[in-house]
């Protein structure tokens, strides 16, 4: 078989939000990049929104978001937050914020305190950066809501949402189901579809007036999130023009519109940084004494070595396929090949409930690295040149703790930062936005909304 | 007070055909089923109809009921069997004496067995390992539970019976040696009733001896655990049996776009609590290696397991595949005085309705009438036009109507939301384990991942519940889909059940949706 060769200064494994983002990280300081991955990552499953900390161990909605990060950093000296520490957190959540804004998607919020949205049951989530599109159903507003699906869309149900939804707020919560003469000819609509129909002006015209004849006294309209994907800022600007309150986006099931919006805008950005992006390959890698040498790509044309001074491991964990688990209880990481401490007894891996109160046992596990977020193998010292991110890490888990955009953009920032420590030795960089200090509430003054919070009305 | 004149206790197979049989010779007859239709063994089993030849070497009668029976059921009750043959092959690992045997044994209990070259059947099963020495194709086929029942049940009520679920078994009064009331208590509500019947029928299974209990007869049944995986591919287009004396792991059934392998046997002292225990599944998957190389290394999508209602010599503690399949009809009154009951015990889904016919006939002795059983005679609702499940029945049906509506709620399995509406309307059910059932909703590759927040939508625009009794119907779902998926999670499916928790437990905050209040100072600005 031919064998290819290719030199990257840094190769990321791993295309969810904190491979991109560390890539995105480094290319803006001049590094020459290389994304390699087998899948699109986990964004496409995802709210599109930023959370950091939602929950607290007893299953609390986080309320004061800095002095709960502060908490969890001293209760979990080895969770993700306690070896990034929160400057990293802060300046992750900046500069994504800030790449979003600049490819007009704005985000609100700040690291201050959690926005409390709905869900497409009807049930609330908290987060600590929203989609500009999201914002208006904010629950701490009090103007009621109408909420709007389609027919003939089989992943929004408006009843069942507003039903639970009226429960636990304080303004009335209606709902209307539009029933599309366009719609109706389409097999299967799913989220994508729709959103590129709601590219389209005419089709915005047509929900617009349907929507006007039905408002009452809705203060503001929600609708799934699909309001346009490739000119989606047009699409919100334009509907919220035609009916004349504000608008918000509600998440819904997988794929995931506004995952898919950020996904385009760090991949775009890449590539405009001069990066690669290659999406498809499986990567096997090797070490060349204690640091990692090549990885290899399996791809159709034969397989292609990539060198690389440094390496992202950003392979997403037991859920990404970064962590395998095998039927004889046996887990080593997917890309070296490492063996994962964890339970050997595959029938502890889960609890009896799927929706108990706890994080699902295996979703701790993690590849062990050191206080840089470097590979620390079994035996022996840390691989210099491999740093692990996001679900890869032990002693988190992102689904019960709220937090996994967070840990995957402080992770990344953490990861970037050391990265270029090496490659350039600590000289100063282009400065800081955050000023070095160890607590969220200290330090988020300087993180701040890109332009205003509230929905553009 | 309702009065009936036959109580049929169990909503298996068995009990169901017992409800038929009886409706058909003019009783008028009620069912009572504690749970859903088809939620016992008969739901849990491995979903083949015996040819017999399994059992003609060790088990010669219970070889002949199975091929005449098998016969009957291909006639009356097509829709529900899906005719994809059998074979039976003789792996390196089996005794090379046992193949000659076999033969013998299937001609002596008038099984048809055709034997084929090896060529032929990896023409036929190209899967299948090319290392297997000899194999013969017999009249196996596989057959869908909860649709066979559901038929038994509606050709009933087409006579005069009745069947309620989720109505369990409480008690009994009896008077002179006699029962005179069933007393019943409806599991959703808790609203109990009584009965008044002439005669009850005891067709709860692995459950028979608890019926016994209440009813004050000595009635001692074995739970004969057995556990089955279900692979995410058809695998086999036929069942396909070791050619051997029964053990774990030795059958492949067919059974709609997946294949079940199975069983295992371990006897348990309750019918209702038992897990199933991973060195089960590694045992099935070694043992199905030898019948498909590469078997161990497919997608599992879940486990279950059943009870087998096993009657033996009373007191006897023989291990699970010793105990005869064949079945018996207990009247006791000849027994133990207890004058107007009787209980089917043991058998053979393939079997369920001889084991009706003798039990319906046990009662018209008892009550000294002489009415002939007509229930082979008669084609169930929807086998009439003799037509056998096929794969592809669902698309052929879509195409027929002549195009397909646009919101499809279960897209591995191809159920869409008027289905589900329809179900749920019929059925006047909440639970989506019953549609899942009837429809197989959530029983595909995404194992519910997606199908349950859409059919819990679906379930609350027909404005039959409250929000708070649809979110439990989602939970409940979640749960019990989760019960099969755990035993077999490794690999890939762990990335599957990733997105499962980030959809339930972070998109949509299952977990706080009946939270009514905002808790104080969430969102402080
Ligand atoms: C692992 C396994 C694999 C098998 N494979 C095959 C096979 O491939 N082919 C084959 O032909 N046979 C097979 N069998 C055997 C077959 O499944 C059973 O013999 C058959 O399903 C028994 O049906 P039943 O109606 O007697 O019992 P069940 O289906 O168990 O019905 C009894 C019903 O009684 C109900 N009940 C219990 N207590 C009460 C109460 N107090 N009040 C009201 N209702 C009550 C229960 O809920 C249950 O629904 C298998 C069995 C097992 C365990
Ligand atoms: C022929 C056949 C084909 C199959 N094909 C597939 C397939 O393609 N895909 C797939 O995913 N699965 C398949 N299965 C497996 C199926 O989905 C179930 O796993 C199996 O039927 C067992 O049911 P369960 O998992 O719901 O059991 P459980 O979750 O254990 O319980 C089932 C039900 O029984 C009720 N119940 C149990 N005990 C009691 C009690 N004590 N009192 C009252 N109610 C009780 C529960 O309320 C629940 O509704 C197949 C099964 C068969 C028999």
């Amino acid at each position: 078989m031919k064998r290819r060769g290719r030199h990257f200064e840094v190769v990321v494994i791993g295309a969810g939000l904190s491979g991109l983002a560390a890539a995105s990280f480094l290319a803006e300081e001049g590094v020459r990049v290389g994304v390699i991955a087998k899948g699109g990552g986990f964004l496409h499953f995802t709210s599109g929104c930023v959370d950091v900390l939602g929950r607290t161990t007893g299953g609390k909605p986080v309320s004061d978001l800095p002095a709960s990060v502060d908490e969890l950093i001293a209760r979990a000296p080895f969770h993700p937050y306690a070896l990034t520490g929160t400057h990293h957190l802060l300046e992750g959540l900046h500069r994504f914020q800030a790449m979003m804004t600049e490819a007009d998607l704005d985000f609100v919020g700040d690291a201050q305190a959690n926005l409390t949205l709905p869900t497409a049951i009807g049930s609330t989530r908290v987060t600590c950066l929203a989609p500009d599109s999201m914002a208006a159903g904010s629950m701490r507003e009090t103007s009621p809501m109408l909420i709007v699906g389609f027919r003939g869309f089989r992943d929004f149900y408006p009843p069942y949402l507003a039903a639970n939804l009226s429960r636990r707020s304080s303004f009335p919560v209606r709902q209307l189901y539009l029933d599309l003469p366009s719609f109706r000819q389409r097999h299967h609509l799913l989220s994508v579809d729709l959103a590129r129909e709601l590219d389209d002006p005419a089709t915005r015209k047509e929900i617009a007036r349907l929507v006007k004849s039905n408002l009452g006294d809705a203060g503001r309209v929600g609708f799934p999130a699909v309001l346009g994907l490739e000119r989606h800022r047009d699409s919100v600007l334009d509907l919220t023009e035609r009916i004349g309150h504000p608008l918000f986006e509600i998440p819904t099931l997988p794929p995931s519109v506004p995952g898919m919006r950020i996904n385009r805008v760090l991949r775009r950005r890449l590539l405009r940084n001069g990066a690669r992006v290659e999406i498809g390959f499986r990567v096997q890698g090797r070490f060349d004494g204690d640091r990692a040498g090549e990885i290899v790509v399996d791809s159709a044309g034969g397989a292609t070595t990539y060198t690389a001074d440094a390496f992202v491991l950003a392979t997403g964990g037991t859920g990404g396929g970064g962590i395998i688990a095998r039927q004889d209880g046996s887990l080593h990481e997917s890309v070296f090949g490492l063996p994962v401490q964890g339970s050997a007894d595959r029938s502890s891996w889960y609890h009896q409930r799927f929706l108990g109160p706890d994080p699902q046992p295996i979703s701790l596990t993690g590849v062990a690295v050191n206080a840089r977020l470097q590979l620390l193998p079994a035996s022996g010292g840390a691989v210099e040149n491999v740093f692990v991110t996001a679900s890869n890490l032990p002693h988190w888990d992102p689904v019960h703790e709220g937090s996994g955009e967070g840990v995957a953009l402080a992770t990344a920032h953490k990861a970037a930062t050391e990265i270029l420590d090496l490659l350039r030795g600590p000289l100063p960089r282009s400065a800081p936005s955050v000023t070095e200090r160890d607590s969220l509430g200290t330090a988020a003054g300087h993180v701040s909304a890109g332009r205003g919070t509230g929905t553009r009305s | 007070m309702y009065q009936t004149e036959v109580v049929v206790i169990g909503g298996g197979a068995t009990g169901a055909g017992a409800l038929r049989d009886a409706a058909l010779r003019g009783f008028k007859t009620l069912l009572l089923e504690r749970s859903d239709f088809g939620t016992g063994t008969s739901g849990r089993y491995h979903g083949l109809l015996h040819s017999g030849g399994r059992y003609a070497v060790k088990d010669p009668l219970s070889a002949r009921e199975c091929i005449a029976e098998n016969i009957i059921l291909h006639r009356i009750a097509a829709a529900t069997i899906e005719d994809t043959g059998g074979l039976f092959v003789a792996t390196p690992d089996d005794d090379p004496a046992y193949a000659d045997r076999f033969v013998t044994a299937c001609r002596d209990s008038g099984i048809p067995v055709t034997e084929i070259s090896i060529a032929e059947m990896l023409r036929r099963e190209p899967r299948l390992n090319p290392a297997i020495t000899r194999a013969f194709v017999v009249p196996d086929a596989s057959c869908e539970p909860w649709a066979l029942i559901e038929g038994n049940i509606r050709s009933a009520r087409a006579y005069g019976g009745d069947a309620w679920p989720y109505h369990q078994v409480t008690g009994f009064e009896r008077q002179n040696g006699r029962i005179t009331v069933v007393r019943t208590r409806d599991t959703r509500s808790g609203e109990e009733q009584s009965i008044a019947c002439d005669f009850v029928v005891n067709a709860a299974g692995a459950w028979a001896g608890q019926i016994g209990e209440l009813a004050g007869v000595p009635l001692t049944m074995t739970a004969g655990k057995g556990s089955m995986i279900v692979m995410n591919h058809r695998i086999v287009n036929s069942v396909v049996n070791r050619c051997h004396l029964p053990g774990d792991g030795d059958i492949l059934v067919p059974v709609g776009s997946v294949a079940i392998i199975g069983t295992t046997s371990i006897n348990v002292p309750d019918p209702d609590a038992f897990e199933i225990e991973p060195a089960e599944i590694d045992s099935m998957l070694r043992e199905g290696e030898k019948l498909v190389p590469g078997l161990a290394k497919m997608r599992s999508l879940r486990a279950y397991a059943g009870v087998r209602p096993l009657y033996g010599n009373e007191g006897a503690s023989a291990e699970g595949r010793d105990v005869s399949r064949a079945f018996a009809v207990l009247d006791h009154r000849s027994r133990d005085g207890l004058g107007n009951m009787i209980s089917i015990v043991g058998g053979k889904l393939t079997t369920y309705r001889l084991m009706a016919e003798h039990g319906v006939d046990a009662l018209c002795r008892s009550l000294g009438v002489d009415r002939p059983c007509h229930t082979a005679d008669e084609p169930l609702p929807g086998s009439e036009n003799g037509v056998h499940y096929s794969i592809t029945h669902r698309l052929a049906a879509i195409e027929a109507r002549g195009g397909d509506e646009n919101s499809l709620v279960c897209e591995c399995e191809y159920v869409t939301r008027s289905q589900v509406e329809q179900v749920a309307a019929e059925r006047s059910t909440h639970d989506l384990g019953d549609i899942r059932r009837e429809l197989r909703l959530g029983m595909g590759p995404c194992q519910g991942g997606f199908c349950t927040y859409r059919a819990a939508g679906v379930l609350h625009d027909l404005n039959h519940l409250p929000p708070r009794e649809t979110n439990e119907a989602l939970c409940h779902f979640l749960e019990e889909r989760w019960k099969g998926i755990k035993p077999v999670l490794w690999g890939d499916d762990l990335r599957q059940i990733q997105l499962d928790e980030e959809i339930y437990v972070n998109l949509l905050g299952v977990q706080q949706v009946d939270d009514t209040v905002e808790p104080a100072g969430v969102d402080r600005r």
